[in-house]
């Protein structure tokens, strides 16, 4: 496998598909007469003449920022179009798109900013979603007057102990873990071409380590779980990071299912399991029924690869501060706290959203916890969980995490319109959560990798943005600070 | 000789003219290029039989959303929205999420599994606002699931002795066992009629259906037969019954008495309007040796009474604790009822305080009513089917309720009663939240 080269911001359409968009931009065929003043007039590039061509392309409605944001200015391409040939309105059907969490506003500003690399325009909301608690009834308070910031430091610590490699990512997030079988090849390698691209990390999920990931071995997490599927003394080895997840924020307590339709021969290959069988990955660990038993397990991976940071990733049940203490006497580097409202390829509705609270309740217990036992700067504390946006990630640090893990944002970066089908075999109809070999082709691993850097590289001027305007240099200078954000309340 | 408790499940189809979740529209511009056809894995786009160069109508029924024909269609007519129907289902604690979830279950009796994570509001009153707790490191509860190490879901109704006596004239008293932790309330209004289907559904899944007693009719040893306060008793209606419930208003405690003396084997239950102000009534009820306390909240989980009433979870909360400082609680059941309906909301009513549930307006959509007051059921509505949807849904709460247990390491449902510290609440988590912020209460 050749090594891919180093990814910078290149558009990435989806090239099959148009998308479902906020505004709908039409032009009457029989009215136009390709004069081209909308091309010239429009800022925001929703027509264009190409080139050699006489007529106008098709209008990209994904570009347009509404009529009501136009109307008056003079570059209003209705009120330019000399002809009256031009028809801007809104789609009365957006609002159907997505969901309370991610609503329709977060999908499209995620689709564009994966396409551009750049900050959707003006009048797509890309920071907050409507689900009336939470990060989005949280919101940073400004100082009137920050102080200067020259360089902004996005970067993350990923080991705080005093032994052990040093690690720092450029930016505060890594990739987190889909199993090979829950997502296609296609979009393991998508990801963690973009996770080598921004210097960070991506985990395999537990559903083993494919041959075709050993290339990015420096950057992909391997993750071992109660199913230890495709868990194998080589791969541990492997990998700078090994994650032991002892719950799933999605389905806290419940264990995972990959369902027999998803579990083809490659995948149950790589897992080491009968193909076409579902597969039950248990909850909880047989080998640790006590926080001795967690030590043992911390050990024995260090002692295969004396090497790896160690992350453990845990749920949020009422004593998770405890939890997290007593994960860090067993000797992690890395404690990934993952809340309930995170994603999965598929749970019982029931674990998503009764078991275990939300990651924002969680963080500042946590943090504030190992502050009080004198320990929070020998561990770092990632979250993840229900983290959509660049906002979400800086309001969770701004709670008390040191970095983000993210999944849901990336899948929607490949075209996810959050359907929820996942769980079929063939249900996945953009090719993501899906191994069904008609589907798979649909985001070849160049395109979804460049889809996964360019929305990173969005964020990162989200970032950039925000932490100059607190007058902050570094995402270090924002842990804990509570001081900087102001909290409505949830909305009953 | 052991029996594994199993409930039998079937495929029972819901009625036809049941909501659509989505609605697919094909703009007048369609050129009939058959693109969405190929596109849609799930048929909701086909030609027309009689003329297959025109397409047909799209069949919204099986569209689940994906919105992939939406993004392929060259020419862009095709747009998915949610169904006027789906939006048309009951509001609140009857919400459209709620309704179509026990749909399904009651369909399939099967647990709903589903892909990408929660997508709904951070948090809503009621029951919603209760997150239940779950261990990192557990004993294995959770491979009772599957099969090799039993979770009981099994409670006890009756009245529990402190102490055990070896005195001849103290019997023990009666206790009833139930497989799983809820009975079936009466139907009410919407249901009338319905009640010979909810006792055979109660006979069916080995719990016990309270029926006023003027309908019930013929032998079932599966109805606890419910009088009114004035209301006579019919002896008769008696014999062969292994629980009765009296209402507590009026002379109500003076016939539940009689029953008593008179049937000293009965399980007797009285059943009180749920309200915290009237604590000290039922302190009284528990110290004259009442068995059951069935305290039912209205069908949206608010306290019975005039003044200003807060939802039935904190209410048992604060009632549990009340008991036990009394030193009353481990004596009697408490059964609640109201406002409990989903699958989810039965674990958070145990965890807050109650023994068993009681349902009601849970069945009624089970058997096709929306939520909404002015809807109705469908009709007729034949036993044999109904039956099979209310167990399909018992099937698919119990399975959940498994689930949760399995998540916390408890092994057993009569543990679950008054678990607070198994149960976070929002009120309190967000208390302590806003208290981190320096502007602390942002409201507005």
């Amino acid at each position: 496998m050749v090594e891919a080269e180093p990814l910078r911001v290149v558009s990435a359409p989806s090239y099959i598909w148009r998308t479902v968009n906020k505004y709908a931009v039409e032009i009457l065929p029989d009215a136009c007469i390709d004069c081209g003043i909308c091309a010239q007039v429009c800022p925001y590039d929703v027509y264009e003449m190409k080139p050699g061509l006489v007529h106008i392309s098709a209008p990209k409605s994904s570009n347009c920022i509404g009529p009501h944001n136009c109307e008056g200015q003079s570059f209003f391409c209705v009120d330019n179009c000399p002809t009256d040939a031009i028809r801007v309105g809104e789609n009365a059907y957006y609002e159907d798109l997505g969901d309370d969490r991610w609503p329709a506003d977060l999908i499209t500003s995620t689709w564009y900013m994966s396409e551009t690399g750049q900050l959707p325009p003006p009048g797509i909301e890309s920071r907050i979603g409507d689900s009336g608690g939470g990060f989005d009834r949280l919101h940073f308070v400004f100082p009137e007057d920050p102080e200067p910031v020259e360089e902004v430091d996005t970067s993350l610590d990923l080991n705080r102990r005093p032994w052990g490699p040093r690690i720092r990512t450029p930016i505060p997030i890594y990739g987190a873990a889909m199993s090979y079988g829950s997502v296609s090849l296609n979009v393991m390698l998508s990801r963690i071409r973009a996770a080598k691209a921004w210097g960070t990390f991506c985990s395999t999920g537990e559903g083993g380590y494919p041959e075709a990931l050993i290339p990015y071995a420096d950057h992909v997490i391997t993750q071992v779980a109660t199913g230890l599927f495709g868990v194998s003394e080589a791969s541990i080895q492997r990998a700078p990071i090994v994650e032991i997840k002892y719950a799933q924020g999605a389905k806290p307590g419940l264990g995972g299912h990959l369902l027999a339709d998803k579990n083809t021969p490659d995948v149950a290959r790589i897992r080491e399991a009968v193909e076409k069988t579902s597969l039950f990955s248990p909850f909880p660990f047989h080998s640790v029924y006590s926080v001795e038993d967690h030590k043992k397990h911390v050990d024995w991976l260090r002692s295969v690869n004396p090497d790896a940071l160690i992350s453990v990733k845990v749920s949020t049940p009422v004593d998770v501060d405890m939890v997290a203490v007593g994960s860090y006497y067993a000797g992690t580097n890395i404690l990934n706290l993952d809340g309930g409202y995170g994603g999965t390829g598929a749970a019982p509705d029931i674990a998503k959203k009764n078991i275990a609270m939300p990651i924002e309740f969680a963080i500042p217990k946590v943090h504030r916890f190992l502050e009080g036992e004198g320990i929070r700067d020998e561990i770092v504390l990632m979250a993840s969980g229900g983290l959509r946006t660049a906002y979400d990630v800086a309001k969770a640090i701004a709670l008390g995490a040191d970095g983000c893990v993210i999944g849901t944002a990336e899948l929607v970066a490949l075209n996810c319109t959050r359907c929820g089908n996942c769980e079929r075999g063939r249900g996945c109809q953009h090719g993501i959560a899906t191994t069904d070999p008609e589907l798979v082709p649909l985001i070849p691993a160049d395109f979804g990798a460049q889809r996964i850097y360019n929305m990173y590289h969005a964020w990162r001027l989200q970032w950039v943005d925000l932490l100059t305007r607190l007058g902050l240099e570094s995402f270090r200078d924002l842990r804990g600070r509570y001081d900087l954000l102001r909290y409505e309340g949830a909305i009953l | 000789m052991y029996e594994r408790y199993e409930i039998p499940i079937q495929l029972a189809s819901p009625p036809k003219e049941a909501p659509r979740r989505f609605q697919v529209i094909r703009g007048e511009d369609c050129i009939h290029c058959g693109t969405c056809v190929t596109a849609c894995p799930y048929g909701v786009h086909l030609k027309q039989e009689a003329d297959a160069r025109l397409m047909a109508l799209p069949e919204d029924d099986l569209c689940v959303g994906c919105q992939r024909c939406v993004m392929e269609c060259p020419v862009g007519v095709l747009d998915i929205g949610v169904h006027p129907d789906f939006r048309a289902i009951g509001k609140g604690t009857f919400r459209p999420r709620v309704v179509t979830r026990i749909w399904d279950e009651a369909a399939s009796g099967r647990i709903p599994v589903s892909g990408a994570g929660y997508r709904g509001p951070f948090v809503q009153p009621g029951f919603d606002a209760i997150w239940t707790d779950m261990s990192e490191i557990v004993r294995p509860t959770r491979d009772g699931i599957h099969g090799r190490e039993y979770i009981s879901t099994a409670v006890d109704l009756g009245r529990k002795p402190p102490y055990l006596t070896w005195e001849d004239d103290e019997p023990f008293p009666p206790i009833l066992e139930i497989p799983v932790p809820f009975l079936l309330n009466p139907p009410g209004a919407i249901g009338r009629g319905l009640e010979p289907l909810v006792a055979r559904a109660a006979a069916e899944l080995g719990t016990y259906a309270i029926l006023e007693a003027s309908d019930v009719r013929g032998e079932n040893g599966h109805v606890i037969p419910r009088f009114a306060a004035e209301e006579e008793v019919d002896w008769d209606l008696l014999d062969g019954a292994r629980a009765v419930e009296v209402d507590d208003a009026g002379d109500g405690l003076a016939t539940y008495h009689a029953i008593k003396e008179a049937r000293p084997d009965l399980v007797a239950f009285l059943r009180m309007p749920l309200r915290f102000d009237a604590r000290e009534a039922y302190a009284d009820r528990i110290r004259a040796g009442v068995d059951v306390l069935h305290l039912y909240a209205d069908p949206h989980g608010r306290e019975i009474g005039p003044e200003e009433t807060r939802f039935i979870a904190p209410v048992l909360r604060d009632l549990d604790q009340y008991l036990v400082e009394e030193g009353l609680r481990d004596e009697v059941t408490i059964l609640a009822s109201g406002g409990v309906v989903a699958s989810e909301h039965v674990p958070k009513a145990l965890l807050c305080g109650a023994d068993a549930v009681g349902l009601d307006t849970t069945y009624l959509v089970a058997l096709g009513w929306n939520g909404n007051p002015e809807g109705g059921l469908p009709s007729p509505i034949r036993t044999q089917w109904g039956v099979q949807r209310i167990t399909n849904w018992a099937n698919a709460c119990r399975d959940q309720l498994l689930e949760i247990m399995g998540a916390m390491g408890i092994r057993d449902a009569r543990r679950m009663a008054g678990e607070i510290g198994r149960a976070m609440f929002h009120e309190d988590l967000e208390r302590e939240f806003m208290a981190l912020f320096p502007g602390g209460n942002g409201h507005g």
